[in-house]
């Protein structure tokens, strides 16, 4: 039998997890990533270790899909000059080359894994599709600050 | 002579546009980024109606005119092209949870035994109307792209949301009857 959940614990988990991983975090899509590497690939179900520990792991998977469902809309709704600013903030932060990780992005397209289950089809689709939009854009973007570095 | 001739060449040239609309549709159909499945393994989310902000970005002018700054046309027809795709998509999921609705809303009028025909037209013309926009909506996406026909997504977004409304109600007052054991 599957136990019930009530709506104050896994409330409490998520603002916990909110202040003490995800404010961390800089940027949405960074956010959005890390929310999606924490879910099973095969299952689906969350998991984060420290979360699990101090409520349950029933707890911390539903605190956790509701962070990434929340993270996922606000990523979604962005304007293609936001996603890409949001993406530029994102690659900086992981210190690799910028060019090496847009083609990794085009060619794997990590991104896919970052939607949540169960979520509205046409929404997946126009993230995937600006996404993939940003992508192209980000070069141009970059070429753009090179030769107009006034340009914001 | 000549307006038979201008008539009959206006036509055909009409024929080949909707025939390439309903082609370009067609091929957005196979394409590998919207194509999400319309099929029985899709939860209540997913068959919910997309929320308004988001079918606003896709026919949005702002993501256009930034497009546009970069005054490249291979970025701009992949621009067109991605959003017709998705916009393509959300009107076929459109047309196809009103299908779904007016089934389940087809076996609750059967087992109803005290059927108010007026409601059930209204909702059955609703139904008519719906779809007659879907396919309009379709053909024009395919023909102008999304962003130049905005009003006429969020009109078809709206009749949805209605047609939804339309049938929670009657939904809940037929069982509600049945309940009470009308």
């Amino acid at each position: 039998m599957k136990p019930i959940l009530t709506i104050a614990p896994i409330q409490e988990a998520y603002e916990d997890f909110l202040r003490r991983s995800l404010a961390k975090i800089t940027c949405d899509l960074g956010r959005l990533i890390y929310l999606a590497s924490m879910r099973d690939y095969n299952t689906g179900r969350y998991h984060h270790d420290g979360l699990s520990t101090r409520f349950s792991p029933a707890v911390a998977h539903a605190a956790l899909e509701m962070a990434h469902r929340e993270v996922f809309d606000k990523v979604a709704a962005f304007r293609l000059l936001e996603l890409a600013e949001q993406m530029k903030d994102y690659f900086d932060s992981s210190h690799e080359n910028q060019i090496d990780l847009v083609r990794a992005w085009r060619r794997l397209e990590p991104f896919r894994m970052a939607i949540p289950m169960n979520v509205n089809a046409t929404v997946a689709s126009l993230f995937i599709s600006n996404v993939k939009l940003a992508l192209v854009i980000l070069p141009r973007l970059h070429q753009q600050h090179q030769v107009h570095p006034s340009v914001a | 002579m000549m307006p038979v001739g201008i008539s009959i060449a206006s036509a055909l040239l009409v024929a080949v546009v909707l025939w390439r609309a309903w082609r370009s549709n067609r091929l957005t159909d196979t394409d590998t980024d919207t194509d999400l499945h319309l099929d029985s393994e899709m939860g209540d989310q997913e068959w919910a109606p997309c929320p308004r902000e988001f079918i606003s970005s896709i026919c949005n002018s702002e993501d256009w005119e930034f497009i546009s700054k970069f005054d490249s046309e291979p970025l701009k027809a992949l621009f067109l092209r991605e959003r017709k795709s998705v916009a393509c998509q959300w009107v076929r999921c459109t047309a196809a949870s009103t299908r779904r609705i007016i089934r389940e809303h087809a076996q609750l009028a059967r087992r109803s035994k005290d059927l108010e025909i007026g409601p059930e037209l209204r909702i059955y013309l609703r139904y008519a109307e719906l779809q007659a926009a879907c396919a309009v909506l379709l053909l024009g996406i395919g023909i102008f792209g999304p962003v130049r026909l905005r009003e006429l997504t969020l009109y078809v977004s709206r009749l949805s949301e209605g047609f939804r409304h339309a049938h929670g109600s009657l939904r809940t007052a037929i069982e509600t009857k049945e309940l009470q054991g009308i």
